[in-house]
């Protein structure tokens, strides 16, 4: 519940960023206040164009202490996933949430009682901050590990460590000095949840992460590996975005026509015997591209590369067999 | 020529060996881990561990861990799957958790012995989290569940979808720590199916001759190995 907030708040202020219009205005004009709520598809980004200032907008939201809006405003999550109710009161608790928890760009519709966590550091988080170790798997998992550790939250701080036993303070300080030099190896996932949590440009997350798969010392989602075998950011950032809509309970898996015509892109239409014709997509690929980047391109998501990826199996023998010059077969919405 | 000289000398000397009573002489090769694997080789936070065994055939345990009637209680004996779901394991389970889990920074071994008997020798790789740690009591609990990769909730509890893989052990069969340990790490949420258990514990590993942290010095305290019985 409170997380569901949280991503709002995230939500919030992300789509104020790339549209630049504050929520608030926008919902007055809107005469249902729950349809309100849920904005529309944000445009994402074209893979060639670095994202930069949509990222500076999640790593804004994420990184401010998230706010902890109390039960008194908390029916929100509960009224946007039962989309049948027309509490007017509910909506406005939503509406409030939102406003409180991020844009910063107009005043509550009505102020409501918020808690400001603790976020001090912990002994813990110096001593030792492991990072998620997931498998390479597919572009929707590292984005998912990476929101992951962007978004924990801090454990307690140690006001009751004083009263410790010394034995026991003694071995727990031990295990946990132990447990820091159990150094997880690094992965795609925590490189770039570190280095957006510094807030690093785009162009620096590339290089660290294309450096570091260079090295081998992380695996990389086939989907995220170029014709010229680079690992594709570009496509990793925009799909984090995407994910943060997600986590805001926002459809997105929806696949949307986002590309009819275009470089490298043919439409043949087929007529039927029975008199109906039949569209066939086909794509070249150029040099940069990614599955994930043509996914992007065709439907709106990065996350339906497989679907991209299996029609074209003939061809492709993994994911990151992609290579420039190759006629790629584009999938219908309807076959998704 | 030479070749059959040569097969034909150390094959008198092993008849002599045998006939006369004596070992033969200690060759690393002769005590594998099993038929295919002479010894296991992994690197754990940059530091080369070889588990090997004991390379004397004749070796026996001596001292702590030759006891056979520990009373009980307090020294029980312990079940196999203390906690369900928490998946049993033995030997070579633990070195291949150590391969493919702890040396990849997905998992980690944990001692749940009290640092007393850590210090006399342990698993190789293995961190020393003694089961009182992991109580709810003790105020560094939570970072050390922390520490274990499992993310505090900001409701309270844990997201341990995130959390490490853990191999856990304690003295033996007779021994309850590690048992204590698992089972503190499941009523804190730790999912059963990212915990196993090596129940044989350090009774086992020694009496397999298997390798042990902490120098000669503590394999000599531990498992004292003979030539002659």
């Amino acid at each position: 519940m409170k997380v569901g907030l949280i991503y709002l708040g995230i939500v919030g202020s992300l789509v104020a960023v790339i549209t630049g219009v504050p929520w608030v205005t926008l919902l007055k004009d809107v005469p249902d206040p729950l349809a309100g709520v849920i904005p529309p598809p944000v445009t994402a980004p074209a893979p060639q164009e670095p994202p930069a200032p949509v990222f500076t907008g999640v790593m804004a939201a994420l990184e401010e202490p998230a706010p902890e809006v109390t039960r008194a405003a908390a029916p929100a999550p509960d009224a946007l996933e039962a989309t049948q109710t027309d509490d007017a009161t509910a909506a406005a608790a939503a509406l409030a949430a939102l406003v409180v928890a991020g844009t910063g760009l107009a005043d509550p519709v009505e102020p409501e009682p918020v808690a400001a966590p603790a976020a001090e550091q912990p002994v813990a988080a110096q001593v030792a901050a492991p990072a998620p170790q997931p498998q390479a798997g597919d572009i929707d998992q590292t984005t998912a590990a990476i929101l992951a550790a962007l978004t924990g939250t801090a454990p307690e701080s140690g006001a009751a460590v004083a009263a410790a036993d010394p034995a026991l303070q003694a071995m727990s300080v031990a295990a946990l000095n132990g447990l820091a030099n159990a150094k997880p190896a690094p992965t795609l996932e925590g490189l770039v949840a570190q280095a957006l949590r510094e807030g690093q440009s785009d162009a620096y997350i590339d290089a660290l992460v294309n450096e570091a798969a260079g090295r081998k010392e992380i695996a990389v989602p086939g989907a995220l590996v170029t014709a010229e075998g680079k690992v594709d950011t570009a496509v990793l950032l925009a799909d984090l975005v995407g994910k943060a809509q997600d986590a805001a309970g926002q459809p997105r898996s929806a696949p949307r026509e986002v590309v009819t015509g275009g470089d490298g892109v043919e439409v043949h239409t087929v007529a039927q015997a029975d008199g109906s014709s039949q569209q066939f997509r086909f794509y070249t690929v150029a040099r940069g591209d990614s599955l994930g980047a043509i996914a992007e391109k065709f439907y709106g998501d990065a996350g339906y590369y497989l679907a991209i990826f299996e029609a074209n199996r003939a061809i492709l023998s993994t994911p990151d067999a992609l290579n420039a010059g190759q006629r790629l077969v584009i999938p219908g919405i309807s076959q998704l | 020529m030479l070749v059959s000289v040569k097969v034909r000398l150390s094959g008198a000397a092993v008849c002599i060996a045998a006939l006369s009573g004596f070992a033969p002489p200690a060759a690393g090769q002769e005590v594998r881990l099993t038929e295919s694997m002479a010894e296991a080789r992994l690197v754990l936070n940059g530091r080369e561990i070889v588990i090997g065994r004991t390379p004397n055939p004749e070796a026996v345990l001596r001292g702590e861990f030759t006891k056979t009637s520990r009373a009980c209680p307090p020294f029980c004996i312990q079940p196999m799957t203390p906690v369900p779901d928490v998946a049993p394991a033995g030997e070579l389970e633990l070195i291949g958790f150590l391969q493919d889990h702890a040396a990849q920074g997905t998992g980690v071994l944990i001692d749940a012995r009290l640092p007393e008997w850590f210090g006399k020798g342990a698993i190789p790789g293995a961190v020393n989290v003694p089961f009182a740690t992991l109580d709810p009591s003790n105020p560094f609990r939570d970072q050390i569940l922390a520490a274990l990769g499992a993310r505090p909730l900001a409701g309270g509890g844990f997201d341990f979808s995130q959390a490490m893989t853990l191999m856990v052990y304690c003295n033996g069969p007779w021994s309850d720590q590690s048992v204590r340990a698992l089972q503190a790490l499941a009523a804190a949420g730790y999912p059963p199916e990212k915990m196993m258990h090596y129940r044989g514990g350090m009774q086992d590993w020694l009496i397999l001759g298997l390798t042990v942290a902490g120098g000669p010095e503590a394999e000599a305290k531990l498992a004292t190995a003979e030539g002659q019985p």
